[in-house]
């Protein structure tokens, strides 16, 4: 069906009332919600936020930094932004530079990408600094789940071609859009670790980070947020843990990757930050909750913010008394029998609206990331640390 | 920007008053106005909810991670050294066409005294943040007493291309896509305050900035 209507003259934005009851929908409306939906919702993911990994790369070499990310299943293509120290010494800025690159497979579910780049010349250069984010495709194919502005279909007030009309833009705009909120990344290569021998927890190359989660509903305080890590060892017998914190509520959650994790030595890993447990209550306050390697140590703040019941677990933080390597313990002030699951999370604020800078509280949040092998004989590698919203 | 009666979940596009899931359901049928009115207001509100981050970089203790690369050269005259880094990213806007507000925080160390100044290069005139600074460590930086500070648009921006090339409905195609394309500029501007023999460096450790899609 092809109906023809004015041309818009240029870019527009449907407004609250703009349709009315009891007329027909103009076409240029249905284009207006269109052009929303590609500036606003179809457009430009940012799933690497700016950040500085000062990778050098030797002479005639290649390094390579791996990205985790979960994408929203539409077609997209990817568009680096990275600034490249070229090592010449004349004491200039660092070039910035683009690349883009086309995803030929349209995925949902958490992907690592790559960014390489090959040093062909004798000096020493950097990447200083990398972004990475969707870029709207030229030209879709039909498979695309996605806004295709490079056909008339688009104008159409309904059509039933999928992916291409009015009806596709609102498939596209069901996609889960999530928020990144950090991805940072080192390159596999040995020289460039993030690495630790020591046992004890330090801190990576990120400090008084900032996290600053979405308010998705009416009622949210808080946002969920999913870490990741890439991680590998040097040493088959040991392993590592990493540790987030939220340092505003002093809440923290661990990642404990037991010498199981890692199959070959120097091969890199993804692992999700666990967020799961059990629980269980035996005609007392006290809760057991249940999670392999869990990590926590008594005195940590954990903070449970969906459990399948709120009577005996109820939602909040509690200080966490450790009974074992899987089990740890708290006070629900709920006396009760019963068992079930939870889920932890850091507590991160969402915005605030009625906050002038939209800041929880008024204050700002953050985050750190610390690391620490499971044994000196070992060495404990990451390769990138990322955060995003959970939907 | 107003939130009215817009669907306040993103499930409701679908599950509350939305279309149909597959979009073929729909093929020539009409639509009722009401709920194309829901469907459009659902598409503000979550476009609404749209906001990204762009920047989220924050020095740490260790030696990696840390790059001098983005400094501005000793100076000790009167006017700005010029750019230290540029962002340029694809803005989320509002419903009249103007980006959403950006939240900046800005980490860095000096020698001396520097100033450090932020733009928004589309709307280049109306957009001054500036600090004066001596933390010799890398420190997020204070604005007006406060280490953030929301940067407002008052500029439509029209995205780039969108439009140019169509004429007839039935036959053109448009061989662009919209980009509203958003440049963010730190740099660093000398001051009167500067000595004429030591010249500071200043030096950019850290960066956080965000979309806001609330309406300060």
């Amino acid at each position: 069906m092809t109906v023809i209507a004015p041309v818009p003259p240029k870019a527009g934005y449907p407004r609250f009332g703009e349709v009315l009851s009891g007329e027909p929908v103009r076409a240029s409306t249905w284009t207006d919600a269109a052009n929303s939906i590609l500036n606003s919702l179809g457009s430009t993911n940012i799933f690497v936020p700016f950040f500085s990994p000062a990778l050098d790369i030797p002479p005639v070499s290649t390094r390579t930094l791996r990205f985790q990310y979960t994408p929203n299943g539409r077609a997209t293509q990817i568009r680096w932004i990275y600034w490249l120290d070229d090592g010449t010494g004349t004491g200039d800025l660092p070039t910035r530079l683009a690349r883009t690159v086309k995803l030929l497979v349209k995925s949902s579910t958490t992907t690592t990408i790559a960014f390489s780049y090959s040093n062909t010349t004798t000096n020493t250069q950097r990447i200083v600094a990398i972004m990475g984010y969707e870029d709207t495709m030229r030209v879709l194919e039909d498979i695309d789940l996605g806004v295709k502005p490079a056909t008339y279909q688009i104008r159409e007030p309904i059509a039933g071609v999928p992916y291409e009309s009015i009806g596709g833009l609102f498939e596209s705009a069901t996609a889960k859009f999530r928020r990144y909120y950090l991805n940072h990344s080192d390159s596999d290569a040995t020289d460039s670790f993030w690495k630790t021998s020591t046992t004890t927890l330090a801190s990576i190359a990120i400090k008084d980070g900032v996290i600053l989660t979405r308010k998705r509903y009416p009622t949210s305080v808080y946002g969920s947020t999913q870490w990741r890590v890439r991680a590998a060892v040097d040493n088959l017998n040991y392993g590592g843990r990493v540790k987030i914190t939220n340092t505003v509520a002093n809440i923290v959650n661990y990642l404990v990757l037991p010498n199981t994790s890692f199959a070959v030595i120097g091969t890199f890993y993804s692992f999700d930050v666990p967020r799961s447990f059990t629980w269980s209550k035996v005609g007392s306050a006290t809760a057991t909750l249940t999670r392999n390697n869990h990590g926590f140590t008594t005195g940590d703040n954990i903070y449970v913010d969906s459990t399948t019941s709120t009577v005996e677990v109820p939602l909040g933080v509690y200080s966490v008394t450790s009974t074992g390597t899987n089990t740890i313990t708290i006070n629900t002030g709920v006396i009760g029998t019963a068992t079930g699951t939870c889920t932890n999370d850091m507590q991160f604020g969402c915005e605030d609206y009625t906050d002038p800078a939209g800041l929880p509280g008024g204050s700002t949040q953050f985050y750190t990331v610390n690391y620490a092998s499971e044994n000196a004989a070992g060495t404990f590698y990451l390769s990138n640390v990322a955060c995003e919203e959970v939907i | 920007m107003t939130f009215g009666k817009k669907a306040q979940y993103e499930g409701e596009i679908l599950n509350v008053f939305g279309a149909p899931p597959t979009a073929t359901t729909l093929v020539d049928q009409p639509m009722r106005m009401s709920r194309s009115n829901y469907l459009v207001n659902n598409i503000n509100h979550i476009s609404d909810q749209r906001s990204q981050v762009v920047a989220n970089w924050s020095f740490g203790a260790t030696n990696r991670g840390l790059s001098t690369n983005f400094r501005a050269a000793p100076s000790t005259g009167g006017d700005p050294n010029g750019a230290i880094v540029r962002l340029v990213y694809q803005a989320r806007l509002d419903p009249d066409g103007i980006p959403y507000p950006i939240r900046v925080m800005v980490q860095g160390y000096t020698t001396g005294t520097s100033i450090i100044r932020v733009r928004a290069y589309r709307s280049f005139s109306e957009i001054h943040l500036t600090d004066s600074f001596t933390s010799a460590s890398a420190t997020w930086q204070n604005f007006s007493g406060v280490n953030y500070k929301l940067i407002k648009f008052s500029t439509a921006l029209e995205p780039d291309g969108f439009v140019t090339s169509y004429d007839t409905i039935s036959s053109t195609i448009l061989n662009t896509v919209p980009s509203a394309r958003q440049e963010i500029v730190i740099e660093d501007a000398a001051a009167t305050g500067r000595g004429l023999n030591i010249a500071p460096i200043l030096v950019l450790s850290g960066l956080y900035i965000a979309e806001y899609v609330g309406d300060p």
